[in-house]
């Protein structure tokens, strides 16, 4: 088969001219979308490849959701994914630390004075999500940032007194059974001190 | 996600904004908790006018802007609750396609923000070439509705951009069934478009 007619045709194909003929009856774009991400049976893509073919508008909304979907080949760049995992987490760890530290100097003992309460990557249910941490001296405040792994906030609260702090329910909604997420405390010590935890992480519980 | 990362470091107050609406006591000291808004929907205005861009034909091209910013006017219009990033995303794709399908329907008219009527001006405004454009179109339309089915999906896909080895995710052939059903189908579609007298 001639390279050549192979990439001309599927120019030609995937970039109909004005006027080219359309149909009436086209799918919908959520069908299309499903079919193109490799969500559908193979059924249904053989029925929305049939109507494609005779569709010009169909086709270039298929290259659409095409381009829009991930890559079908999962199995084949598993390990280029979990690299990547690994990668983004190990940068959104870093950032985030970067990103909400205070720029101040803080003390190592007071910084390791403070720590998560709950095991790290500990299971918690979306009902009772609550981060704990070692209490400092009496009269410390504490900020808490909450993010997930994009680093997106899921909640924030300033001035707390108990050392811990329960996240809504509602915050956690977005977020898929086992996601991580990312916490950590800044603390006011009563003698005005900062100090900032490690990121600390936690997990959805299915 | 490197962009996504990306822009939240350009905007490194976002996670400190929000408002506090709602103040709570707890053993008698009162402290915020706040739930900050997902990105605004508007966000997604540029990956999807590159996204339009990049697909749809070079008569189009021009339009990408204005087929993004109908999507996403779509999505702000309906409001639905349900405002989750990857929400927001497929509402917003869905709408995109809705608005590509509509103007390759249409392609001499488009309904404009002023709710006049325009012509699209084709990048080729040769009447001749888009005449032959057209019909070679038909034809290879009609050539691939010709095909056994198997090898009219494996055509398909090939002609929609699938690699071999995605071909072969999506229909769960196997490899070798795969490659020989796209080659035999694209040699019928040498042997159809000549019949007709066409080449692509």
């Amino acid at each position: 088969m001639s390279d050549a007619f192979d990439g001309k045709l599927r120019d030609r194909f995937s970039a109909p001219p004005p006027g080219a003929a359309s149909r009436a009856d086209c799918p919908d774009a959520e069908r299309i979308q499903a079919a193109a991400r490799g969500e559908a049976s193979f059924a249904e893509v053989e029925t929305l490849l049939d109507h494609v073919a005779r569709c010009a508008a169909c086709t270039v909304a298929w290259r659409f959701a095409r381009a829009a979907a991930p890559s079908l080949l999962r199995t084949d760049f598993r390990w280029l994914a979990i690299a990547a995992v690994v990668t983004v987490a190990l940068g959104a760890g870093v950032v985030l630390r970067t990103w909400i530290n205070p720029p101040v100097e803080l003390r190592s003992t007071a910084r390791d004075a403070i720590r998560a309460a709950i095991p790290d990557g500990a299971e918690l249910p979306r009902g009772a999500f609550v981060l704990r941490w070692t209490p400092g001296p009496p009269g410390t405040r504490y900020t808490v940032l909450v993010t997930d792994e994009r680093l997106t906030p899921i909640a924030r609260a300033a001035n707390l007194e108990p050392p811990e702090l329960r996240v809504p329910e509602t915050a956690l909604a977005p977020l898929p059974a086992g996601a991580r997420v990312l916490w950590q405390v800044r603390a006011v010590l009563p003698d005005g001190t900062p100090v900032a935890t490690p990121t600390f992480v936690a997990r959805i519980a299915p | 996600m490197f962009e996504y990362v990306q822009r939240r470091l350009l905007q490194p107050d976002l996670a400190h904004q929000g408002a506090f609406p709602e103040g709570r006591r707890r053993r008698g000291r009162k402290y915020r908790l706040t739930i900050p808004p997902v990105d605004d929907v508007g966000q997604l205005r540029p990956g999807l006018v590159a996204l339009v861009r990049r697909v749809v034909p070079p008569w189009l091209r021009d339009h990408a802007e204005d087929i993004a910013h109908n999507a996403i006017a779509q999505v702000i219009e309906r409001g639905n609750p349900d405002r989750s990033p990857s929400y927001l995303m497929r509402a917003a794709h869905n709408a995109a396609i809705d608005e590509i399908r509509r103007r390759i329907r249409r392609p001499e008219v488009a309904i404009e923000d002023d709710g006049e009527a325009h012509a699209v001006e084709a990048k080729t405004p040769d009447p001749a070439r888009a005449t032959s454009s057209r019909e070679l179109d038909r034809a290879i339309r009609a050539c691939l509705a010709a095909l056994a089915s198997p090898r009219r999906v494996a055509v398909m896909l090939f002609l929609l951009g699938y690699s071999r080895a995605e071909a072969e995710a999506l229909s769960r052939w196997g490899k070798k069934r795969t490659e020989h059903l796209t080659y035999r189908g694209l040699a019928d579609m040498r042997e159809c478009l000549g019949a007709k007298g066409m080449a692509p």
